[in-house]
């Protein structure tokens, strides 16, 4: 089945192709292509100029300063599988990386474009939001940081303009002893699309009191969400069964699917309960990183 | 039939004659095939599911060099796209094209272009004006007297039929006296049973190529089942003598029953090859594949009766059968539902009720197992619910009642009777519950649930057959033989040509190595012959579990006539009688030799005999044969589980499987495992996963593969080391070598399976297909133990 | 539309196309004749339409073809041919890991980029790296035994390279380069005798079935 027709730029500089997003009506940014290449074949998505910014070296490479981890947009989900700096400071993305589709299209698809597109399973979302990520937007009006739980607006829909380029996200570093976890629960092991996402990001002292606790939902709301209430009901307390079971609860009140998505509630309960535990017993254990 | 001679081929692994072709991807499947000036069809398929089209202008299509067809442009008659049923039976509904849309994609028109993208823009270039109907996609709502009404008249072999509330047929059985049998009962057990419409999702989608010859015929290369099915019903749609119609036969990327009717690609793309005078390709797209055909979702109403010690009396049954907008095969539907459960057990008397309703979604169709997997999900859960109210083990219950040796059966429908000479049903059972660790399993369902378990685990078995072949003793409404060629080359080796295909579970293999064995002939030197409809005789379909065993047959038969031929002709060389000849393979010649066991000197090899017909001038030693298997043995399989319910999630592991089969002499042992496995992967996506669902539209929610029309992946299958299979050891009277067949029997109980493990993992029975994370969630939640 | 220059390189051939910017690299390969690259769905969602695209297997209906321009892309049937299969090809023929055979390509083809990564992998790597990949036929477990065979001739050659004194002469075993047509590398594979017979197990258990499980037949193999 062929694709609809459109045209192609191929930008060299990231200059080049804010302009062309500046200035080309219809143009839209083209890097790993999995999203894309499937809402054109589903005609749901028509392009008339596709900006190819795979190439652009802006958009590329994992990096960390003494503060901070930054990843250019267009790193695949592969790519970032294997990035010894996620490894020692994100685990919990490490993790959501590892159940993302298949391995066929992580080794095409991007961060970038996974945030951009902003399923309500996106994988990177929630771990991301637990990391308290925030993404940078350029333009030729000049650039932009914003937190991703302000960038995700709603189902499929951002904050972007249609001018803008998303070239990195980045986050804190987080402390040493925090621990992540991070589960997806769907209809099949691989390539489906998450029923629900849980990702968790806890830190505590030596007493085994929680210093910290970020906790996020993806696919259990039409936008992937952080659980602030849980959150709060969790940070100075104990991390003891009863807690977290608390937590738990507040954590599916976070969640909002659909009518009749019961079952979603109940897994958020579940998930969020179960990986709390987790990350608390690891905490005990001196943590690991993220 | 034959006797059991060992000769060193059947139940040895031999590298696949296909296997490096398919390996270094040099094999060409329908899509690959490319002809000089072929044109690229496409069809524009109804984005109503229920429409009359009130117009079409296609002038702005043929202004862009398209060649264009429509209602008015082809054949309009009524046929059936699958001729397995006899012609005084057979419904016709289908057509070429239509002018009323009964499911969303049904063909309207179609374009044959240059390109792909031009034929494309072409389609888009079509202006249709529809008369949009109401819809209905649930099969009871259709049977209401408001339900829109999907067909109106019909062909029921040449009679013009009316189609009333929906219904495309129906059939009942009544055997003994079904009334009584409930009232003599000790226990009665009753269940109404869900099962979906699910896709076939063959990795190949339909596709065909045509291509017109200059006699005014069509050479076809097709996805299909049955070459010469494909060959007749081209012939009567497009009024073609059929020695102008040959159609090839190409490897197919995997069928399941998908193509077992003439695909509804072909005729347009003959249709398109006819108008254009040239060569053209028609190729459906994923979504337009998942449109045009499914599984038979039904519901079944099932009541057993048994006694106190067990013996079952009798059942009652009701089947309803969304046959969705085409009937391709429900009249014979109707007749295996009740044939699968009176032949799975003892049931002297019966009452069945079947009824088969159009709705506007894709077409059912044979879906490996025939409406089997769906009765033997009833069936088996049923008498799990049996055991535990009798308080027996449900392996003693099965033993006690299953159909099994000397027992008369009638899978494939009451005139297709016969009578079981081989039963490896006690070594199934025995050796899966041993496999299993049955003694582990716990005795009260869903117990580490009540001991506040999050992960519970259980342990459950089901068992199901399926006919090798349909074959009988006497015509009924279903055709059913084989036939073959079988001829000694003048080198010593020999041609099999045999219309037969092999969908790749090792078919064709197992061709060679049954001619090979019965002319001790090596198996490299037995050569499976590329053919078409032109130069091999009827085979009537790969279906039914009927390749080894029917197609084998014939194979079989045709290599006994070159052998006694063989005999004749070498005695007269050697200067004996016939009768004191035999054959052997002699492994330091590497090949078969005549020879008389009663004087050493006196023999003579095939090559020999085959190159002396030839310098003399005298003969080719060849047979043609048909043949009509007389009975259709039952294939036995049973599937023994462990299971592990995540009780938070809802989500199912499989954490042990034994697979046991009956077929017979094994004539491909790692293929053989192959169908055993791969049924299991189709079985825990039918009972876990798949579900074709539907809008209220007719649209599909998942336009194909995404979503909700998901197969099993590599991790719905458990570990490795944890899979087991097992076959037992049988030899079947009536088969070639003792062989039957195994294809669908592999599937039909693995989904009953499923059930009774998780019931006994969890305490709750699912009776709808699949049973998804959030039913097991909800279940648990409701405090389950439904009964 | 402006057509793109693209140029590919395909199984060690050159290819210098014009092409409408919305043709995808899959569609371009089948047109050049590469059929064993097959169209399952066109949405990334079977693989059996992968390829090793600069080293890394893709689905080749996610990526247009210029956004290959310049790449070096092997398909299936660069790996090997009927007369020199690849180990890995041979491996899926040898355990019957074949059924249909319309997935496999793709299976092979997210085989040599898991193998190239990683010669010894788990199951559950194996299951990892293939999990692009779907089978309607086997159920899977035979194309995991292939894995796991190829894996451990492809060890075996390594090892009986490196112990011939002229090793340095020879490329790396399981480089696809050594069993393309005119590659140098005699790859000494386990041969099957003149029958093509491939090491039944023929041994019954107790009970005298017939077994076909692995727990008897892996060591075989």
């Amino acid at each position: 089945m062929s694709l609809p027709q459109f045209e192609v730029q191929q930008p060299q500089t990231l200059g080049e192709a804010l302009k062309i997003l500046s200035e080309v009506k219809g143009a839209e940014p083209i890097a790993g292509g999995t999203n894309l290449m499937v809402d054109m074949r589903a005609g749901t998505h028509q392009p008339r100029v596709v900006v190819d910014v795979a190439a652009l070296r802006d958009l590329h490479g994992i990096e960390v300063t003494d503060t901070e981890v930054i990843i250019g947009a267009a790193t695949t989900i592969a790519e970032m599988l294997e990035s010894p700096i996620l490894a020692k400071h994100a685990t919990v993305l490490v993790k959501a990386c590892s159940s993302f589709a298949n391995a066929l299209i992580r080794n095409r698809a991007t961060v970038g474009g996974n945030l951009v597109t902003a399923a309500p399973c996106s994988d990177t979302a929630p771990a991301l939001l637990t990391l308290d990520a925030e993404v940078k937007l350029a333009s030729v009006r000049g650039m932009r940081r914003v937190p991703l739980e302000k960038f995700l607006v709603n189902a499929f829909s951002t904050i972007r303009r249609s001018d803008e380029l998303l070239v990195s996200v980045r986050f804190r570093i987080p402390s040493a002893t925090a621990t992540g976890a991070f589960r997806k629960m769907g209809l099949r092991k691989v390539s489906c699309m998450a029923k629900v996402d849980v990702a968790v990001l806890l830190d505590g002292d030596t007493t085994g009191r929680c210093t910290s606790a970020r906790i996020a939902l993806a696919a259990a709301s039409p936008v992937a969400v952080r659980a602030r209430a849980a959150e709060a009901a969790l940070v100075g307390k104990a991390l003891t069964p009863e807690a977290i079971a608390a937590a738990a609860a507040l954590a599916a009140k976070a969640a909002a699917p659909r009518a009749g998505s019961e079952y979603k509630l109940r897994v958020v309960e579940a998930l969020v309960r179960r990986l709390l535990a987790e990350a608390a017993l690891a905490l005990t254990r001196g943590g690991s990183n993220a | 039939m034959t006797e059991r001679v060992d000769h060193g081929l059947l139940g040895r692994d031999f590298a696949r004659k296909d296997g490096i072709a398919r390996v270094t991807g040099q094999e060409r499947y329908t899509v690959d095939v490319s002809l000089p000036r072929l044109l690229h069809g496409r069809i524009l398929g109804s984005p109503y599911a229920h429409a009359i089209v009130k117009s079409i202008d296609a002038s702005a299509a043929v202004a862009m060099g398209a060649t264009v067809i429509t209602f008015a442009d082809v054949p309009q008659a009524k046929f059936n796209q699958r001729i397995i049923t006899i012609p005084p039976v057979l419904h016709k509904d289908h057509q070429v094209l239509y002018d009323k849309a009964r499911r969303m994609g049904d063909a309207i028109a179609a374009v044959a272009a240059e390109t792909e993208e031009l034929a494309e823009a072409a389609l888009r270039a079509i202006k249709v004006e529809y008369e949009v109907l109401p819809v209905v996609t649930d099969a009871f709502e259709a049977m209401k007297p408001s339900a829109p009404r999907i067909h109106d008249r019909i062909l029921w072999g040449e009679q013009e039929i009316e189609i009333k509330n929906n219904i495309a047929c129906a059939r009942t059985v009544d055997e003994g006296d079904a009334d009584k049998a409930f009232k003599d009962a000790d226990v009665v057990v009753r269940e109404t049973f869900d099962l979906p419409k699910v896709y076939h999702a063959q990795m190949e989608t339909k596709s065909c190529v045509v291509r017109p010859e200059p006699n005014g015929g069509l050479a076809v290369w097709p996805t299909t089942q049955s070459i010469h099915n494909v060959r007749i019903i081209l012939g009567q749609i497009f009024d073609i003598p059929l020695s102008k119609i040959d159609v090839r036969r190409v490897p197919i990327g995997g069928t399941f029953g998908s193509s077992i009717q003439m695909n509804s690609p072909i005729p347009i793309c003959a249709a398109l090859a006819l108008k254009s005078g040239r060569p053209v390709k028609l190729t459906l797209t994923r979504e337009e594949d998942a449109h045009d055909h499914s599984r038979y979702g039904c519901r079944i109403d099932l009541a057993l009766a048994a006694k106190k010690d067990g013996t079952l009396l009798g059942a009652k049954m009701e089947v309803t059968v969304d046959i969705g907008a085409h009937n391709i095969q429900a009249y014979s539907f109707l007749g295996v539902a009740v044939g699968w459960l009176v032949s799975l057990y003892r049931l002297p008397n019966v009452r069945y009720r079947g009824t088969a309703v159009y709705t506007n979604k894709a077409p059912s169709c044979a879906m490996q197992g025939f409406g089997n997997p769906q009765v033997t999900f009833a069936a088996e859960q049923l008498i799990d619910i049996l055991a535990e109210k009798l308080g027996m083990d449900p392996i003693e219950l099965r033993k006690k009642n299953y159909v099994g040796l000397g027992d008369t059966f009638w899978g494939q429908g009451q005139q297709v009777k016969s009578i079981v000479r081989s039963d490896g049903v006690p070594q199934l059972l025995d050796e899966g519950a041993k496999r299993i660790g049955w003694g582990r399993r716990c005795g009260v369902a869903g117990q580490n649930r009540m001991n506040g378990e999050r992960f519970c685990r259980g342990i459950g078995m089901a068992r199901g057959f399926h006919t090798s072949s349909a074959g009988a003793p006497q015509p009924g409404d279903v055709i059913d033989f084989s036939g073959a060629l079988v001829k000694l080359n003048v080198d010593g080796s020999v041609d099999v040509v045999t219309a037969l295909m092999d969908h790749g579970g090792g078919t064709l293999e197992a061709i060679a190595k049954l001619v090979g064995e019965t002319l001790c002939v090596p198996f490299d030197l037995v050569n499976v012959a590329d053919v078409g409809t032109t130069t091999t005789v009827y085979d009537c379909v790969t279906h039914a579990t009927r390749g080894v065993y029917a197609g084998g047959g014939a194979a079989v038969k045709a290599a006994n006539s070159v052998r006694k031929d063989i005999l004749e002709t070498a005695a007269k060389f050697l200067n004996m009688y016939p009768d004191a000849l035999d054959l052997r393979l002699d492994a330091e010649l590497g090949q078969g030799v005549v020879y008389a066991p009663s004087i050493p000197d006196r023999k003579i090899s095939l090559k020999e005999i085959a190159t002396r017909c030839w310098s003399e001038s005298w003969k080719t030693i060849a047979a043609v044969e048909s043949y009509r298997p007389t009975s259709c043995p039952p294939a036995y399989v049973a599937v023994f589980l462990e299971v592990e319910v995540d009780t938070w999630t809802g989500a199912v592991r499989t954490v042990n499987a034994a697979l046991g089969a009956d077929c017979g002499t094994v004539v491909n042992p790692a293929m053989a495992r192959g169908q055993l496995e791969g049924g299991l992967s189709k079985g825990v996506g039918y009972a876990l996963i798949e579900g074709c669902a539907w809008c209220d539209d007719g649209q599909l929610t998942s336009r194909g593969f995404p979503m909700d029309a998901k197969i099993a992946a590599f991790d719905e299958s458990p570990r490795v080391e944890n899979l087991q299979t097992y076959f037992a050891e049988t030899y079947e009277p009536t088969g070639p070598f003792g062989a039957k067949g195994i294809g669908e029997a592999a599937m039909n109980p693995v989904a009953a399976a499923y059930g009774n493990a998780i019931a006994n993992a969890i305490g709750h029975r699912f009776t709808k297909l699949p049973i998804l994370p959030e039913d097991i969630v909800a279940a648990l939640a409701d405090g389950g133990g439904k009964r | 539309m402006p057509k793109k220059k693209t140029a590919l390189r395909v199984n060690g051939r050159q290819h210098e196309l014009a092409l409408d910017p919305n043709v995808s690299l899959l569609q371009a390969l089948r047109d050049l004749g590469y059929t064993d690259v097959k169209n399952g769905c066109e949405i990334g969602e079977c693989g059996a339409c992968a390829v090793l695209l600069n080293g890394t297997a893709v689905n080749s209906c996610m990526v247009l073809a210029w956004q290959a321009n310049g790449a070096e892309i092997v398909t299936n049937a660069g790996l090997g041919t009927l007369d020199k299969p690849h180990p890995i090809q041979e491996a899926f023929a040898d355990v019957g890991a074949v059924q249909c055979g319309y997935c496999t390509p793709g299976m092979i083809i997210s085989t040599k980029a898991l193998l190239d990564r990683n010669p010894n992998p788990s199951e559950a790597e194996i299951r990892e790296a293939l999990s692009g990949n779907l089978c309607r036929c086997t159920g899977y477990g035979q194309i995991i035994e292939a894995v796991q065979l190829a894996a451990s001739r492809l060890q075996a050659e390594r090892l009986a390279v490196a112990a011939m004194p002229t090793a340095s002469l020879t490329r790396e075993c399981g480089d696809g380069g050594s069993h393309s047509p005119g590659g140098s590398g005699a790859v000494a594979t386990p041969q099957a005798s003149l029958t093509g017979e491939r090491g039944h197990d023929g041994s019954r258990s107790p009970s005298g079935l017939s077994t076909g499980d692995r727990g008897s037949e892996r060591g075989q193999r």
